[in-house]
């Protein structure tokens, strides 16, 4: 449930949804973003410079020389209606992770940490059901749910300095795929050959959105490296 | 063919930026642009291009550069020392907010900025630069803009969008006054209830120093400690530049225009939108106070910048 919007600075607002971080109220947040996108792409609404979903919340950055929170505030009170009717279901993608111990660095910490088998891990993380809450931090970085409970493990202490392109990383109830190599503080359970974020492709630069759904499935090493993206 | 221009020496953080990029930062995809925007619009009002041509953005030190064939016309905006020198070896003080009509073979200098960070060189009708989400800026953290975004380096070469410049010159008759206020004014932050009364008491009545780790992404600042009630981590957010940050240290942290999509910290500020030049054009080193105001304040405020930058703009005169 929207739970109130108030301006955040002069040229932003932001929606909130409440405190709880789960697929209902994330899907609330991508719906008005999704209504919002809509409205701007047929000019049906001025000033907006872009919608930030994130779990429970909606950032809204406009231009203060065309519009005012004020009346953006009051423009979004007025989609209560298109709100509730909005159903849409992201799209579903499968994705190869190769779960070789050379990639999935962290596997045996995890064990430790949880008490469950490597074996059994990686069986779990296939056999979830992830929904993408949100992208962000670096172009392309899907924040997904929900890992089983006894799957948590806190962040590292220390984060790394750089992790690679394609590291499968887990924290907490989320789990995450690295478009780039960057520094991370999440452990990683594996890594997939996919491309996920180009930004030559003008259309569709970053290949997952807010909202889509997604599996793993393991592959062998040698498969990952004969993986070719043209296929997929 | 075009003019082309040569980087002798590429200076610190020289890089492509126009007014940055819009709707595609629920894909992790940084808004960038020049950080200074005043000074980018008077660099391309001067030159009579469109207001979003790509500029060079330089931090401290500029590049140096040479123009390896045809002539051009640049300019300088910003607080900021250069030279020309011609190809007859004769050498000038430049001018910032004026036009200078460049040959083949001149060399141009851009020493240093004073007592400011940013400064924007453009050239009439622009650089040739790829777009990328309808923008040519470059964030090189993010791999986002021409040569997978990477920063201005020596040696590089880029070619101009025209090759014969006009012949009228311009210039700024009301220049910029440097902002020396170390006010600079807030608003409320959406989690001001995660800070203790102290810590909020050190944030709007305490000095801060704008620490040497600043970059374009956060300025990091060094005072009092502002404490945590609640948690010093919330779940992560969509953010806005100005928004002041404070991780577990207490240490605050703006988010300047090259801030990542989403964040963390708990805010117990942001910025308002009329002293944010002011602010990034602070160098490592000086001191600054924040100010409490309201949204309608703020809100004046913006409109009086945008009145006083459409002056100056329009104080733009035709010299020989």
């Amino acid at each position: 449930m929207l739970k109130g919007i108030s301006s955040f600075g002069d040229q932003a607002i932001i929606c909130d949804f409440g405190e709880e971080v789960n697929q209902g109220v994330n899907g609330e947040v991508i719906a008005l973003f999704k209504i919002l996108q809509n409205k701007i792409s047929n000019n049906q609404i001025e000033g907006i410079k872009n919608c930030v979903p994130s779990y429970n919340k909606l950032v809204i950055n406009f231009d203060l020389k065309i519009t005012t929170s004020k009346s953006l505030i009051s423009f979004i009170n007025t989609l209560t209606g298109e709100r509730s009717n909005f159903n849409q279901v992201g799209q579903k993608w499968n994705l190869p992770v190769c779960y070789d111990e050379e990639f999935g660095i962290d596997q045996l910490q995890i064990s430790k940490q949880t008490g469950i088998s490597v074996q059994e891990i990686i069986e779990m993380h296939q056999q979830t059901n992830f929904y993408i809450y949100m992208i962000g931090f670096m172009p392309g970085l899907p924040y997904m749910g929900d890992l089983d409970n006894k799957l948590h493990v806190p962040r590292l202490k220390t984060p790394r300095v750089e992790i690679s392109k394609g590291s499968v990383i887990i924290a907490e109830q989320f789990c995450g795929i690295f478009p780039r190599n960057s520094p991370c503080g999440w452990s990683i359970i594996g890594k997939t050959p996919v491309v996920f974020f180009n930004q030559d492709s003008a259309n569709k630069p970053s290949l997952l959105s807010p909202g889509d759904l997604v599996q793993f499935y393991s592959i062998s090493k040698k498969d990952f490296e004969n993986f070719d993206m043209k296929n997929f | 063919m075009s003019c082309t221009i040569e980087i002798l020496r590429s200076g610190i953080a020289t890089s492509f930026q126009d007014k940055g990029r819009e709707h595609v930062q629920y894909l992790g995809i940084v808004e960038s642009g020049a950080a200074d925007l005043d000074n980018y619009n008077l660099c391309n009002s001067i030159l009579q291009n469109n207001n979003n041509e790509t500029t060079i953005e330089f931090a401290y030190q500029g590049p140096k550069f040479l123009v390896k064939n045809h002539k051009c016309k640049i300019v300088v905006t910003g607080y900021v020392n250069f030279t020309i020198t011609r190809n007859d070896h004769s050498v000038i003080q430049g001018d910032c907010y004026k036009t200078y009509l460049l040959e083949a073979g001149d060399v141009v200098d851009i020493i240093s900025v004073t007592n400011s960070v940013y400064g924007y060189l453009g050239f009439e009708g622009g650089i040739t630069v790829k777009k990328y989400f309808a923008s040519t800026s470059t964030n090189s953290k993010s791999g986002i803009g021409q040569n997978e975004g990477r920063k201005i380096k020596n040696k590089d070469q880029f070619l101009l969008n025209i090759s014969v410049p006009t012949n009228k010159h311009y210039k700024l008759k009301q220049i910029p006054q440097k902002n020396s206020n170390k006010k600079i004014r807030v608003l409320e932050g959406p989690q001001l209830d995660y800070f203790s009364n102290r810590g909020i008491d050190h944030f709007f009545h305490s000095e801060f120093l704008i620490s040497n780790t600043t970059d374009k992404m956060g300025m990091r600042l060094v005072g009092k400690k502002i404490e945590h009630v609640k948690s010093a981590n919330i779940k992560s957010e969509g953010i806005v530049k100005g928004s002041i940050q404070i991780p577990a240290d207490g240490q605050p942290i703006v988010l300047l225009t090259d801030h990542q999509t989403i964040g963390g910290y708990p805010k117990i500020a942001v910025v308002i939108s009329a002293d944010y030049n002011n602010l990034i054009q602070k160098p490592a080193g000086s001191h600054i106070v924040f100010k409490k105001v309201n949204l309608r304040e703020a809100e004046i405020s913006f409109q009086l910048k945008q009145a006083s930058l459409k002056a100056m703009i329009e104080s733009i005169i035709k010299i020989n």
